[in-house]
């Protein structure tokens, strides 16, 4: 081999990783496996709200803050629009609405609560349609409409307790929030 | 005859020719193969490991990714997300801001004593968490991980100290019973930073310094 061949063979060499590196990066967050959904499957069942274990030193969801409580609640629109109420007490609390690969497609707080709640109600574009469809005209709507971009996906609820010991009741606060799949129809009525 | 046997011979030479390069051809086709996945690979792994989303807000030892789990994220941002499996801060709900490194550029690690001193920039709550590279936290006796700011003890200006070491300390005391390198997760909760991240002043952050090594 001539040193032009060599030189030749390691330009094409490199340009080809170049294309290696971007299609590798470009398709890790779809071939993840697990991804974030599946992981959270092994804690928590479907349209459940169910609190994750307090961070602790071992295995678990890493980069979690040991200060908040979180709760997931895992969902699939197929079965109906999701309906989540959580009320503001006192004390930090958030929602984050996650496509089933890790994404965040809307994140709010307590801050954003009407009348000390929230109230979100997570559609397909089809659901959306029909909803509006129904909507009575002279009546503003009270509830925030999200459009998943996709038909799976998870909520997040984060709590923080300010101290070690006032976990619980950062978990309490979690607990008395809802998410369940509501029936097309009663969505289109109210 | 020399004029037909000098075609034949020309011929010969070529089919030669042919199959060395026949041969030379495919070890060049492999070495290119061997190159091109060696160096994509070994790239997009080194930039995994070192968490290079494009996105990244510096402010002095801290580094935030306010797009990290946006659905229009920077493509290394979300690799570094699905591969940790981590469900990241939605920008609504705050910003996370990581730290390997001292304010010396310093690599962090168990056996030194650190003093992470000032204040963090206008939020409804921040946490301070310790951990070990990657986000698993490190067993220790106390069983404390980090600081609040509802918890954390203050000086007449409103400025904090939280010293990180083995031994137990007076004030704001986070132990940590490593040896190896460690990260600091600085997570301002419901604050206006991050529409304004892009432009953060480092002098808004606390300071981390190195206070002496075992």
């Amino acid at each position: 081999m001539t040193i032009g061949r060599i030189l030749y063979v390691t330009a094409a060499g490199l340009i080809l990783g170049g294309i290696v590196h971007l299609g590798s990066v470009l398709a890790i967050p779809a071939a993840a496996s697990p991804n974030a959904d599946d992981r959270l499957a092994a804690y928590a069942p479907r349209h459940q709200l169910t609190m994750l274990p307090r961070a602790e030193p071992g295995p678990g969801l890493p980069h979690r803050d040991p200060a908040v409580a979180l709760g997931v609640c895992r969902f699939d629109l197929a079965a109906g629009p999701l309906r989540v109420r959580a009320s503001s007490v006192d004390g930090f609390l958030s929602l984050a609405f996650y496509t089933p690969t890790g994404s965040v497609f809307y994140a709010l707080t307590d801050r954003s609560a009407v009348r000390g709640a929230l109230d979100i109600l997570v559609v397909t574009q089809e659901q959306l349609d029909e909803i509006v469809a129904g909507d009575p005209e002279d009546e503003p709507v009270s509830e925030l409409r999200l459009l998943a971009p996709q038909t799976a996906g998870f909520v997040t609820f984060r709590a923080l307790a300010g101290e070690p010991d006032l976990y619980p009741e950062a978990e309490a606060r979690i607990r008395a929030a809802r998410c369940a799949p509501e029936p097309l129809s009663t969505g289109a009525t109210r | 005859m020399s004029a037909a046997a000098r075609p034949g011979e020309a011929d010969f030479a070529l089919r030669e020719t042919r199959a060395g390069s026949g041969l030379g051809r495919l070890a060049g086709v492999v070495a290119c193969f061997l190159i091109a996945a060696g160096t994509g690979l070994g790239a997009t792994w080194l930039a995994l490991e070192n968490n290079a989303g494009l996105d990244a807000v510096k402010a002095g030892p801290w580094t935030a990714w306010p797009r990290n789990g946006a659905p229009d994220a920077d493509p290394y941002s979300r690799a570094v997300v699905a591969r940790s499996g981590e469900l990241p801060l939605g920008l609504g709900e705050g910003l996370a801001f990581t730290a390997t490194r001292d304010s010396a550029r310093r690599p962090l690690v168990g056996r030194c004593i650190y003093r992470v001193t000032g204040r963090t920039p206008q939020t409804r709550a921040w946490t301070l968490t310790v951990s070990a590279p990657g986000g698993r936290l490190i067993p220790n006796a106390a069983r404390r991980y980090g600081f609040t700011s509802e918890e954390i003890v203050r000086d007449g200006s409103g400025r904090f100290t939280i010293v990180l070491s083995r031994e137990a300390r007076p004030g704001n005391w986070l132990p940590v019973e490593t040896e190896g390198r460690v990260e600091l997760m600085l997570r301002l909760y419901d604050t206006p930073v991050s529409a304004v991240a892009a432009a953060l002043d480092p002098g808004l952050l606390p300071t981390i310094e190195r206070d002496g090594c075992s």
